[in-house]
């Protein structure tokens, strides 16, 4: 039995699959979806267990993330590792999201020109030797309708201008922010007195009830407010307070009538014509069997190392640099980019932080030191990173959070951990990583999955850029919380890289980019790759607003060419 | 991976102490533990695995959900003073003591009107 061809196959059923979805069937295009992960209920994740959610990985299938290779530079051998950031369901990984929606700033879709080419990196001293750094194709006012789609859509909480350095918006948030907490309070009264300029951060989390209003997508579901349960990174939320496409755009895309989603799908390769255009997507069914559904339109919407692989594992049977499909640049898996989390932390003898009330995206941030905000006149690097307080969470996630100095075990331990657990909390500096050619995503060639595919492997490390800005921002955040009152005060330079991007870089030029900025293949005009894996500079700010907005301005383009595809 | 370990442990207090781990003095189980967080106990293979394992295993038992069998009495959230996962907060307790009690989640599922 041939199944029917479908105007659109999706790879993915997260943020870009469930607003590409919704938007192209809405649109009246076929749509089918391919999510390897199994669909769930309510009941699947309103349990609230850290145990099962934070430290067991391992309890629920699709909380596992299927494993990567991981090495620190080329010629190393790659170990085993899991890691948290995707997740394995329908909906995907906005699913168990923190919630922190904020869009770019102006000045980061442009570092080539703004800041290497004007002499700015030169008076600053950076050195930038190695690596690869381009302007985005497209600049914030290109995304600004889309960032307000999203935000109205699925009802961000923020106050618009609150932040000093935001570009301009045609529209404020739907919401007010989300009620502050003991540690964001006390943090924005530091920094103002420090001379920095605190704001309440918006979040995708409901601060009141809320349904979208016209000319916005009013299918959309009313969802009720946040209960501050503090429940949101690495969970579901229990009352659909956050921003889920499980909850929203999927069900909008399925009562179309025009949209299929196949869970426990796997695909494995985008198929290819005679002509060299896509002509579908092979994959495993949920009994393992190889199937085929062949579309118009592939949209590869899965996370940056599975868009990477799935292009890898595509395409003529090549080898080397240029191997897969959609490849003639050989960049499919480059310039692969993670945050550098520092972290400064504080203890208080007599102040009670009740980290575990509330979203830890109801934050204050500082962007006093992100993008090109501050004047990096001999400071030796460029770029910054969001300062923001977080560090709630349940007992058993916060266990190995000791300043040096007191034991990690004992009785010494315990004494201090009783006392602490509640008079402690962190800055999280999201320092962005400039794209560099060692930094990358390629086919294990050791080790590969149940499926019997290759493993993503990663080759993953700061360079120097990375490294000074590292240090300067444990710098501030260590003044910061000093000025909070902290009686203790340490840091933590970053390990291993959050929030992946790059991998199928966007560009105007095909021989230095994969994409354009519609996020459609160069070589393979009806094939698009979305998501985070398509940014050539990352931020230092949270991917998720962005990779909604691009999602959002694909579809419409999409839609607004269908002809082409015919 | 425990049965192994821990007679390692033990053979390593014999050697070294003359007593089995469990009839050494604090101290002397201290360094012990010391040295194997380390890995300097050589005589225990994967040592510095071992205890990071045992470390966290014992962690997880003392804070986690009672349905686990741990944090008996929810002992382990009462020094901390942790009240528990909770389905939400009426009110902020912006620095100040909250005045709950720790509470085990029930297993059952909550739903939008027990806010």
């Amino acid at each position: 039995m041939t199944a029917p061809i479908a105007d659109v196959c999706i790879v993915g059923s997260g943020v870009m699959g469930g607003i590409l979805a919704k938007d192209l069937a809405t649109a009246g295009l076929k749509v089918v979806a391919l999510e390897r992960g199994p669909a769930i209920a309510r009941e699947d994740y309103a349990a609230r267990d850290a145990i099962e959610f934070t430290t067991r990985l391992d309890l629920k299938d699709w909380v596992r993330h299927e494993p990567i290779t991981f090495r620190s530079a080329p010629g190393q051998r790659a170990r085993l590792r899991y890691t948290t950031t995707p997740l394995n369901v329908l909906g995907g990984a906005l699913l168990h999201w923190t919630g922190q929606s904020s869009r770019f700033f102006p000045a980061d879709f442009k570092v080539r020109s703004d800041e290497i080419e004007s002499g700015l990196a030169e008076r600053a001293g950076a050195d930038l030797r190695g690596y690869d750094i381009p302007d985005w194709p497209i600049s914030y006012d290109d995304l600004e309708p889309y960032y307000e789609r999203w935000e109205w859509e699925f009802g961000v909480s923020g106050q618009g201008g609150a932040n000093p350095f935001e570009g301009p918006r045609a529209r404020d948030f739907p919401l007010p922010p989300l009620r502050h907490n003991a540690r964001s309070e006390r943090t924005a009264e530091a920094a103002r007195r420090l001379g920095y300029h605190p704001y309440e951060a918006s979040a995708g989390i409901l601060s009141q009830p809320y349904k979208p209003p016209a000319p916005y997508d009013t299918r959309m579901p009313e969802r009720p407010a946040c209960v501050y349960c503090g429940h949101c990174n690495f969970y579901g939320c229990h009352v659909h307070a956050k921003a889920a496409t499980l909850y929203t755009a999927l069900p909008v895309a399925l009562a179309t009538g025009n949209f299929e989603v196949r869970t426990g799908c796997k695909a494995f390769r985008v198929d290819t014509d005679g002509a060299g255009r896509a002509s579908g997507v092979s994959y495993f069914d949920p009994e393992g069997q190889v199937q085929q559904q062949r579309a118009r339109i592939v949209i590869l919407a899965a996370f940056v190392w599975d868009n990477v692989r799935l292009l890898l594992l595509s395409g003529p049977d090549g080898q080397g640099s240029r191997q897969g499909l959609a490849n003639s640049s050989g960049l499919v898996g480059g310039r692969v980019m993670g945050h550098g989390d520092v972290r400064a932390s504080g203890y208080y003898e007599d102040y009670l932080v009740n980290g575990f009330i509330g979203p830890g995206s109801a934050a204050t941030r500082i962007d006093d030191f992100n993008s090109n905000n501050f004047d990096h006149t001999g400071l030796g690097f460029i770029r910054g990173a969001t300062i923001g307080t977080s560090g709630g969470g349940t007992p058993v996630e916060r266990t190995d959070v000791v300043p040096p100095g007191i034991p990690r075990w004992g009785k010494a331990y315990k004494e201090f951990f009783a006392k602490a657990f509640n008079r402690m909390f962190d800055l999280n500096m999201q320092a962005e990583t400039l794209p560099h050619p060692d930094n990358q995503v390629d086919l294990d060639p050791n080790r590969r999955d149940a499926w019997g595919l290759p493993l993503p492997r990663l080759t993953f490390s700061y360079h120097e850029n990375e490294r000074r800005l590292h240090r300067f921002l444990a710098e501030i955040g260590e003044g910061i919380m000093r000025e909070t009152g902290a009686s203790i005060v340490w840091s933590a330079l970053p390990k291993g890289g959050n929030r992946w991007a790059g991998g199928t870089r966007m560009g105007d030029d095909p021989r230095t980019s994969v994409v354009n900025g519609y996020c459609q293949s160069h070589d393979v005009p009806n094939l698009f790759v979305v998501g985070s894996s398509t940014f050539p500079t990352m931020a230092g700010y949270p991917p998720t607003a962005t990779i909604a907005a691009l999602a959002y301005r694909t579809a419409e383009y999409i839609a607004a060419h269908r002809e082409w595809f015919r | 991976l425990y049965r192994r370990g821990l007679q390692a442990v033990d053979q390593l207090a014999q050697i070294q102490q003359g007593a089995p781990f469990v009839a050494l003095s604090e101290a002397a189980q201290d360094a012990l533990l010391q040295a194997l967080e380390v890995g300097k106990a050589a005589s225990v293979p994967h040592g510095a695995e071992f205890f990071a394992m045992v470390r966290d295993h014992v962690l997880e038992g003392v804070f986690c959900e009672p349905s686990y069998d741990g944090n008996r009495d929810l002992v382990g959230w009462r020094i901390v003073g942790f009240p528990g996962q909770r389905t939400g907060y009426p009110d902020a307790y912006i620095d100040r003591a909250i005045d709950l009690p720790p509470v085990a989640a029930d297993g059952g599922v909550a739903t939008d009107d027990q806010r």
